[in-house]
């Protein structure tokens, strides 16, 4: 079911929303929190998580925490007062843009309905 | 989730170190996905997960989140350090910035322009050579455990971050080379009419402070999370 071009698109949306309910997060964590939220039918690749990561962190979204874990680094990501602020604005762009695809799909359904 | 044994852990650095990464940044958090991924498993899944992480870490791939980690990283230093310059011009910080220029002025009046270049260009631009060893250092000291564990790879590993920012920190030094020395090779220097000179000056030194300045609080705010 899932496909990958769909979820790419929503990506940074699903990774602003689970820094916003779980404060810090690792990447290897977000791959495997969004595969126990949807029992396995959504699997973010590395490919693109990582990059999308990056791109929040530099677009100011997100902030990094290095940890000595095991004799290694971990790189845990959480939410600055900006992305804290983008995350309504990203789910609220998410929500009409599913309202809108759903409008198209089923046209025959009341358009005031809301999901 | 299990504790994997020395000849794993090898397996592992082995099999990142043939993707040729220099940055720590990337080598820190592959190093880690890939750890947190094989800890879940049991021994006799090792190898087989072990070859599925690499045909998605492909060589290709890992250098395509290198190159767009550089850009991310260019871009977040610059959007710091200017978003400090900005608030240099906006209040309260904006009276620190009009006594700044105002001592310049004085200065640059009072003294003779011997005593400027050394007190205006020379301390500043000391101070940026000084900070910059600092950081190297600071930065190697940061990343020496990632160093130690992929370093015999023939490559030099390094922070992305680092280099980046000393890259900003070295920009002064560009422009004095640029607007000074190269007019003064051609012999265009004494196209400038003696009184532009001063405001020359504190315009220059104005620059280099500034740049100083926000560079070192750009630092602070940074080297809580990156390698600097």
């Amino acid at each position: 079911m899932s496909n990958n071009n769909l979820i790419k698109g929503s990506l940074q949306t699903i990774i602003l929303k689970l820094l916003e309910e779980n404060d810090k997060m690792y990447g290897y964590e977000i791959t495997q929190k969004v595969k126990e939220l949807t029992a396995g039918e959504i699997k973010i690749t590395e490919g693109a998580l990582y990059p999308a990561l990056h791109k929040l962190e530099a677009e100011g979204l997100l902030t990094t925490e290095i940890q000595q874990v095991d004799n290694r680094v971990r790189k845990y990501y959480s939410l600055t007062k900006s992305g804290k602020k983008e995350v309504s604005s990203k789910l609220a762009e998410l929500q009409a843009f599913v309202e809108n695809m759903q409008r198209i799909i089923n046209p025959g359904l009341n358009p005031d309905l809301k999901f | 989730m299990r504790k994997l044994s020395t000849s794993e852990l090898q397996a592992v650095q082995k099999s990142i170190i043939k993707k040729e990464i220099y940055a720590v940044e990337l080598l820190g958090e592959i190093y880690d996905h890939y750890l947190s991924h094989l800890e879940n498993l049991p021994e006799e899944k090792f190898d087989k997960e072990l070859e599925a992480l690499d045909q998605k870490w492909t060589y290709a791939y890992c250098h395509k989140i290198q190159s767009e980690l550089n850009k991310n990283i260019q871009k977040s230093i610059r959007s710091t350090q200017w978003s400090i310059i900005k608030s240099y011009f906006s209040w309260p910080k904006m009276a620190f910035t009009l006594a700044l220029v105002g001592i310049l002025t004085l200065l640059v009046n009072m003294l003779t322009w011997k005593m400027q270049v050394i007190l205006l260009f020379l301390l500043p631009l000391v101070y940026l050579v000084g900070f910059m060893f600092y950081i190297t250092y600071r930065s190697r000291k940061k990343t020496k455990a990632i160093r130690t564990l992929f370093g015999n790879s023939g490559i030099r590993v390094r922070s992305v971050f680092s280099n980046h920012f000393i890259s900003y920190l070295t920009l002064p030094l560009h422009f004095y080379n640029l607007f000074l020395n190269l007019p003064r090779v051609f012999g265009l220097d004494k196209l400038v009419p003696d009184y532009l000179v001063n405001y020359l000056s504190v315009t220059c030194c104005f620059i280099v402070v500034i740049h100083s300045l926000s560079s070192y609080e750009a630092w602070k705010m940074k080297s809580k999370s990156a390698f600097v």
